[in-house]
């Protein structure tokens, strides 16, 4: 009898200890709420855990079911041996590519260490931001004083070779690795430049990059058409943007060019802010997070300018906080944008670190003009555009070929278009003032 | 208290104990996997955010000992997945295959071997048609072999045989034809930008180069793609741009469907028979049981024809051979154990029944299982091989069927011969080489063999 009743105990005390093992932790943390949730989670969890069968297939844990069976069968059966990390993370940039957004991406430890340290910006490079175009590596456009401008480097110059090894294949970031390191240090370029038929070599010294942000210019002292090239948005953008009108102002500003060409974006509230000093009441840029909910974001009241007859200039490297503020000024009827159609991002990145400090830049909102015009460019799994984005400007003028520098006045086509206009614009003013 | 009531009690100590322990492991487990809740959402402050401290989750020290599969891997995959699925954008449920599909084909394709392959449920089917005799397109079996060149590693398609019947077989591709175009557009073999680089050119050389290479990487065709078009029965007639030895020539081929007949036989004079086996898959044993029995017991001589075979199933050749070779093993295998290599053999069921004198035809077509076999019949069989050298392909492809229909091939060994030859990327050599394209309808191979089994019968009579 009495073997009897400890043989029918025997796996409830088990059951017991397991359940009190299972919830150790909730009973240390004292949470009953918790255990009970962990409880009602327990068998989805159990099961994934173990990997049924019956997981791989939810449709929700397909990649996940997916990987880890071909994962498991490569790591047992495959004839050479194998780096499962390095599987591991083949299978996620090859999920993430998945997507079509080149903004999604993996970072290795390496990658994401080196990414660190650019937002960080205590490295010491040449001054030249770089950007991958059908497969070669081009200036996206030196920073005005930095060593790459100094020395020559322009926008839109293909790298050939760092130091005389050759960067054909290679990724932004492994040729930016190459360019970047000890102030002080030389690094030899090879350029090549459209519309010249030999390769230039450029010896250029690496510095702290420091960049200025906004510049001012009288176009046309005599009827006071001024111009703000902006470079960036950082967190000065909006006050230099501001003194620099004040400059012009003390100069007799009637009407504004605000030029933003070469400008590939930067800080969000930036953008508002700008925008602000044009749009005094409204909606500035719609900000489209998952499941299509839109946040509006509105223009601060009462930081506007006065409203001078106003251009905006753009170009194909415009991009991302310029489009906003460009799509914001066209969709408000504030002023008319000249120039080339825009790069064609609007999307937001929020960057994961993950366990293994890797990290995963993820696109998790995207910006629409206060018209709902989606500003991103698309392309399809062949690589081919489905939809171009970005703004077309309200008077297209291609740049000329022979323009050589942001400076060359002489040449810039679309700046002599836009003083035009508005020299069209003042003088149509006058006239119906004077009648 | 006695002792056996001490250890019933010491029993259910350790019992308890073990039972906590478990259910603790298990919740570990549990907490190294993120669920919805962990999933901070994103704050919209700059484009590119930056947000370093997220809320991911922790990995557990007790993944560690679960089992030699890292937990933290799947974890880490499991934490990029959840964040997608939660936070991006334009994530919709009918982006979860092919993001399933994308890792798993990026995560084979990391292993840098053309032959392990992810396959989609459409490229599967295909595959197992492929295995049970019918096949789609220009009906050739093909590989790809790595070869490194002057420092670029390049990847060329080509055919191991085209099959019996076949619209390749008409259109006269032969073993060991590299396809090097597909209607004028490059299955690309190479990274061009990687040749580029390595070539040394210089100025305007180089640029030039680099603009050749970046519009032959848009207009080329990749290796899948290639081998879609070259297995899809309703690709239009295509020409194709194919390699061999030194020359190059365009041929013209139609795909449809095939149904390779895996066993045919004949008698000929003499009391020689002739058995060609063109693949093996799972029905050529029992082709060949039936074509054995059709030749009836009175053979003084058999010609084996195994050129233009490229193999097939690893099983059924062991079949075939059994019925063929006295012998116990058919060949070795070489597979991988943790971070070593080891042999096994490969084991059959030996009740050969033929007792003829056996001549082999082999050639360039003669692949795989194929190659094991000749072997194996001139090794234990005491055949003479009669012909070229063969393919030279031991790898072992397994195909491992996945949950949803989709498919791996994974190189899962190599086939060595019954003494341990190693034969990948040399091929076996003939006994007595006989050229063995056929040229107006004379098959010098196959007189040659019928030559020899006369010989040795002759002798044999006179003696």
């Amino acid at each position: 009898m009495r073997r009897l009743s400890v043989s029918g105990i025997i796996p409830l005390l088990t059951t017991l200890a397991f359940i009190a093992g299972f919830f150790y932790q909730d009973m240390q943390a004292g949470s009953l709420r918790r255990a009970l949730h962990a409880a009602q989670t327990l068998p989805q969890r159990v099961s994934l855990v173990l990997q049924t069968e019956q997981d791989s297939q939810q449709g929700h844990l397909w990649p996940v079911g997916l990987y880890w069976d071909a994962l498991s069968h490569v790591r047992t059966r495959y004839y050479q041996p194998v780096n499962e990390k390095q599987l591991t993370y083949a299978a996620i940039r090859g999920m993430l590519a998945a997507l079509h957004d080149p903004y999604t991406r993996f970072m290795d430890p390496n990658e994401y260490r080196s990414m660190q340290e650019d937002t960080r910006g205590d490295f010491f490079g040449i001054g030249a931001q770089l950007q991958e175009k059908e497969g070669q590596i081009v200036i996206y456009r030196p920073i005005e004083g930095s060593p790459a401008d100094k020395a020559g480097v322009k926008a839109g110059d293909v790298i050939v070779e760092v130091d005389r090894k050759p960067v054909a294949g290679m990724r932004v970031d492994e040729v930016v690795k190459k360019i970047r390191g000890p102030r002080g240090t030389k690094v030899e370029l090879t350029l090549k430049r459209k519309g010249e038929s030999k390769l230039l070599h450029i010896t250029i010294v690496r510095d702290l990059i420091t960049s200025p942000v906004a510049y001012a210019y009288m176009e046309d002292e005599k009827l006071g058409i001024g111009r703000v090239r902006l470079e960036q948005f950082n967190e000065k953008s909006d006050q230099l943007l501001v003194q620099k009108v004040r400059e012009l102002e003390a100069k007799g500003l009637r009407a504004l060019i605000l030029d933003l060409r070469y400008n590939p974006g930067g800080l969000l509230n930036m953008a508002v802010d700008v925008a602000s000093r044009f749009i005094d009441n409204g909606v500035v840029v719609l900000v489209q997070e998952k499941n299509g909910q839109i946040t509006r974001l509105y223009a601060e009241r009462g930081r506007a300018l006065k409203p001078y007859p106003l251009v905006v200039l753009v170009n194909e490297w415009s991009a991302s906080a310029s489009e906003i503020v460009a799509g914001a000024i066209r969709d408000h009827k504030r002023g008319i944008i000249i120039g080339e159609t825009t790069f064609g991002k609007g999307l937001v990145q929020t960057i994961f670190q993950l366990q293994d400090n890797s990290a995963v830049a993820i696109t998790t909102a995207k910006y629409l003009t206060p018209s709902g015009y989606d500003l991103n460019r698309k392309v399809d799994a062949e690589g081919k555009e489905v939809r171009r984005g970005g703004i077309e400007p309200d008077i297209v003028v291609k740049q000329s070929e022979e323009m050589t520098d942001i400076e060359d006045r002489a040449h810039d086509l679309q700046l002599q278009k836009a003083v035009e206009y508005l020299r069209e614009q003042l003088t149509a003013a006058q006239v119906a003032s004077s009648r | 208290m006695n002792v056996l009531s001490l250890r019933r009690v010491l029993f259910g100590g350790v019992l308890l104990v073990l039972a906590f322990l478990g259910g603790w492991w298990l919740r570990q487990q549990m907490a190294a996997l993120p669920i919805a809740s962990a999933h901070p959402s994103a704050r919209l402050s700059s484009l590119e955010e930056y947000s370093p401290q997220q809320d991911t989750p922790t990995p557990s020290a007790a993944s560690e000992n679960i089992s030699p599969i890292s937990m933290d891997l799947m974890q880490l995959f499991y934490s990029v997945y959840k964040y997608v699925e939660k936070q991006h954008v334009e994530y919709t449920p009918e982006l979860a295959k092919p993001m399933a599909y994308g890792a798993v084909r990026a995560m084979l394709q990391s292993l840098n071997d053309p032959n392990t392959r992810f396959l989609d449920p459409e490229e599967a089917r295909l595959w197992q048609e492929a295995a049970k005799g019918t096949y789609y397109g220009i009906g050739a079996v093909m590989t790809v072999v790595r070869k490194v060149t002057e420092d670029v590693e390049r990847r060329e398609l080509t055919v191991v045989a085209p099959l019996p019947g076949s619209p390749a077989e008409k259109a006269g591709l032969q073993p060991g034809d590299v396809i090097s175009e597909i209607d004028g557009r490059w299955v690309i073999a190479y990274d061009p930008f990687l040749q580029v680089r390595r070539s040394g050119a210089r100025g305007s050389e180089l640029v030039k180069a680099l603009e050749e290479a970046r519009k032959r990487v848009v207009a080329g065709l990749d290796l899948r793609k290639a081998l879609g078009m070259l297995t899809n029965k309703d690709q239009p007639p295509m020409t194709l741009t194919v390699r061999r030895g030194n020359t190059t020539l365009k041929v013209k081929v139609n795909p449809s469907v095939l149904r390779v007949e895996p066993v045919t036989y004949r008698l000929m004079a003499d009391g020689l028979g002739y058995l060609r086996i063109a693949q093996f898959h799972a029905e050529t044993p029992e082709a060949l049981r039936r074509a054995l029995a059709g030749l009836g017991n009175g053979l003084r001589g058999l010609v084996i024809d195994l050129r233009n075979n490229p193999g097939g199933s690893l099983e059924s050749a062991s079949q075939v051979a059994a019925m063929l070779v006295k012998s116990p093993t058919l060949a070795l295998m070489e597979t991988r154990q943790g971070e070593t290599k080891r042999r096994q053999p490969v084991t059959i069921n030996a009740n050969p029944r033929v007792k003829a004198p056996i001549v082999v035809l082999v050639n360039r077509g003669t692949a795989n299982v194929a190659e094991v076999l000749a072997v194996a019949l001139r090794d234990k069989a005491n055949a003479r091989l009669v012909g070229e050298r063969t393919f030279g392909d031991g790898l072992i492809q397994t195909f491992i069927p996945l949950s949803d229909g989709s498919a791996l091939t994974l190189t899962t060994g190599k086939l060595l011969t019954l003494s341990g030859g190693d034969f990948h990327a040399k091929g076996v050599y003939p006994t007595v080489a006989v050229p063995t394209a056929q040229r107006l309808g004379q098959d010098l191979a196959l007189e040659r063999a019928v030559g020899l089994l006369s010989a040795r019968t002759t002798t044999r009579r006179a003696s």
